[in-house]
């Protein structure tokens, strides 16, 4: 990785509110504004912390992704295993919702309006604090 | 009449094999002091009293029948909420798990009750075991039994609590960047964080999977020997692909003599700023009982450990971020009613299922990996990993272990540390082990002079080379008195000691 792109000015402006508000929506958690203005000090002091790890001498050095190396991905025949597999009923029994042999969870694309009885008062799905409405999300 | 105070998990599986006491007896015993003593340590979030009896029963049952009884018969022993076990909730600590039924028992888990020891119940943690001192569990905080005011350590606290309070005799935690070894320093037992892949993760709930090892807390490092064999003497889990063989013979070496044997120690490790003084003092005793039991000390050197903080915080959350994607609300876990698209319901479930720290990892870790992000911070620090890995390579070619602090200082008060990013910096001592995949144990030597808590010495091995690590944490348990006598291992913390828990 080059020196000079490694050190792009941008990369130093600390982090926004509406930096964390995407952050937030990524990550599929969503915010209260005293928590947002919360994680956007806290993402600041972590970086902060982190920094020096930009500036390291690293040149050549091949990274370690896992402390055993040669792992490969296992792969397993295509059979039931009775004492592993969990049964579907014991597979579904801790779900909040579910039906026949399915999970259940709402529409993927979403509806025009959220439901009026979520009283959250962030207006969109994870943490972004304009309301861009229901249709935000789709492409995710 | 004999206390559970006064027995080790050893004397306690030679007592029921011997039929000096039923393991019916000890499990009530067992389940006496936890009555006694947990209202006011907290270690436990839920305790499993029908295992508990139903296990202890078909020991006694077996010794009926004349059959040998596996090594930990009758021994009780609590294990982590982050590890499944059918029979118990499994909820790390998060009102996201709140009320999740375990499917399904973590094979760590199933190895330690297969020896024939006796579930009493699962310990608190920091939520998801995101902290250093169990005090960000959802439920409620554990206290420290040698001085309830400060907090137990963590994120394995209530395991190291329930031991140090003598609730139980064994206990398992997990420990991704000190979780096992700061809290058994902090209560004043051994805790021993094995090297990576020797304990099988699977049924264990993720934090970081390069990071993260399962390992057992006890009053006495031959407690931990037998937990190991137990641990690994099925040889390498299937269900985990990075688990790895290892010889099941701690308990067989643990005696083995440190004469001859090296020990090295980090000048600049015992220059940290925040290293107070009785921790410092600490570590010259543990180094007078290794060497006046033949071991040499060199000074070795760490040069990149100056890195690992950063490469820790940057990795740590990154796989945290990924491993915790999972609970999302739809196949387990809190979910948010009224929702009318997916991502709202995700968003919303995970809102209010985390708690704040696990909502701050969750989105460090979601900004390191971001596109443009990645190659300044999470690239560099897997490249900061290879030159620990490298340096400790080069310190463990001219020493057999390293010795050092497993914590800055001894416990603190509950609320004293409430930045997050100061209560990361005191992990500068025990996060180099996991970023290696090394062995390390924590190993108490009595109270400090000058706060009177518990201090203990960290000794560090070359990977896979835990049967030595356990013997020189033999050593240095032999060198040093607790209170119960020379090499006699750690007490119960006395505001505990004889509440319950007779036989």
């Amino acid at each position: 990785m080059p020196q000079a792109e490694r050190d792009a000015p941008q990369a130093d402006a600390p982090l926004t509110r509406n930096d964390v508000a995407g952050i937030a929506d990524y990550a599929r958690i969503a915010l209260t504004p005293e928590e947002l203005d919360q994680m956007t000090a806290y993402l600041n002091d972590a970086v902060a912390l982190l920094k020096p790890i930009r500036h390291f001498c690293l040149e050549g050095v091949e990274p370690t992704f896992h402390p055993i190396g040669g792992l490969a991905n296992v792969m397993a025949p295509d059979e039931p295993d009775p004492a592993r597999s969990l049964p579907t009923e014991v597979a579904l029994s801790a779900a909040a919702s579910s039906r026949g042999r399915f999970f259940r969870i709402p529409s993927i694309l979403g509806a025009a309006e959220d439901a009026p009885a979520d009283s959250d008062p962030t207006a969109t799905p994870g943490g972004a604090m304009s309301d861009d409405g229901a249709t935000g999300e789709v492409g995710r | 009449m004999a206390s559970l105070d006064q027995l080790s998990a050893s004397t306690i599986a030679r007592g029921v094999a011997a039929g000096d006491f039923s393991a019916t007896e000890v499990a009530r015993a067992s389940l006496d002091a936890v009555a006694a003593r947990d209202p006011k340590v907290q270690a436990f979030l839920e305790v499993s009293a029908d295992l508990a009896l139903t296990a202890a029963a078909s020991v006694d049952a077996a010794r009926a029948r004349g059959e040998a009884l596996p090594p930990l018969a009758g021994v009780p022993v609590a294990f982590k909420d982050n590890m499944q076990l059918v029979g118990t909730h499994t909820t790390c600590a998060s009102r996201m798990l709140e009320g999740y039924e375990s499917p399904f028992t973590a094979t760590c888990v199933r190895r330690v009750l297969d020896a024939g020891a006796v579930p009493v119940g699962k310990t608190n943690m920091d939520e998801f075991a995101f902290g250093s001192s169990t005090e960000s569990s959802a439920f409620h905080p554990t206290a420290n039994p040698w001085d309830t005011s400060r907090v137990p350590g963590g994120s394995s606290g209530g395991s190291a609590a329930a031991v140090a309070s003598g609730q139980v005799a064994l206990a398992l935690g997990s420990d991704t960047g000190g979780s096992i070894r700061q809290p058994a320093s902090f209560c004043g037992v051994v805790g021993l964080k094995p090297s990576y892949g020797v304990v099988s993760r699977y049924g264990v709930v993720a934090f970081g999977s390069s990071l993260d090892q399962v390992g057992p807390f006890g009053r006495r490092v031959e407690d931990v020997a037998l937990a190991m064999d137990a641990l690994t003497c099925a040889g390498r889990d299937p269900y985990d692909a990075t688990s790895q063989d290892c010889e099941p013979d701690f308990r067989a070496h643990l005696d083995d003599p440190v004469e001859g044997l090296t020990v090295g120690v980090v000048p600049e490790l015992m220059a940290t700023p925040g290293l107070t003084d009785e921790v410092r003092a600490g570590i010259a005793l543990a180094r007078a009982a290794l060497e006046s039991q033949g071991a040499r000390v060199v000074e070795v050197e760490l040069p990149s450990i100056a890195s690992a903080i950063a490469a820790y915080y940057v990795i740590a959350p990154c796989e945290a971020f990924s491993n915790l994607a999972r609970f999302d609300g739809v196949r387990y876990g809190r979910q948010q009613d009224g929702c009318s698209s997916l991502a709202r319901q995700t968003a919303l479930s995970r809102a209010r299922g985390f708690g704040q720290e696990a909502k701050r990892r969750q989105l460090l870790g979601a900004y390191l990996l971001s596109s443009g992000t990645y190659d300044k911070y999470y690239y560099p620090a897997q490249q900061v990993r290879t030159l620990i890995t490298r340096d400790y390579a080069r310190a463990f070619a001219r020493c057999d272990a390293i010795l050092m602090p497993a914590s800055p200082r001894t416990a603190f008060r509950f609320g004293e540390v409430s930045d997050p990013t100061q209560m990361y910096a005191a992990d500068a001592f025990t996060i180099s082990s996991n970023i290696a995949g090394n062995g390390s144990v924590s190993v108490p030597l009595g109270l400090g002079a000058d706060s009177g808590m518990p201090v203990s010495a960290q000794l560090q091995g070359p990977a896979f080379g835990d049967c030595r690590l356990l013997a020189f944490a033999r050593a240095l348990e032999r060198g040093v008195d607790c209170g119960l006598g020379l090499g006699k291992g750690a007490p119960v913390a006395p505001a505990f000691a004889g509440k319950g828990g007779d036989l």
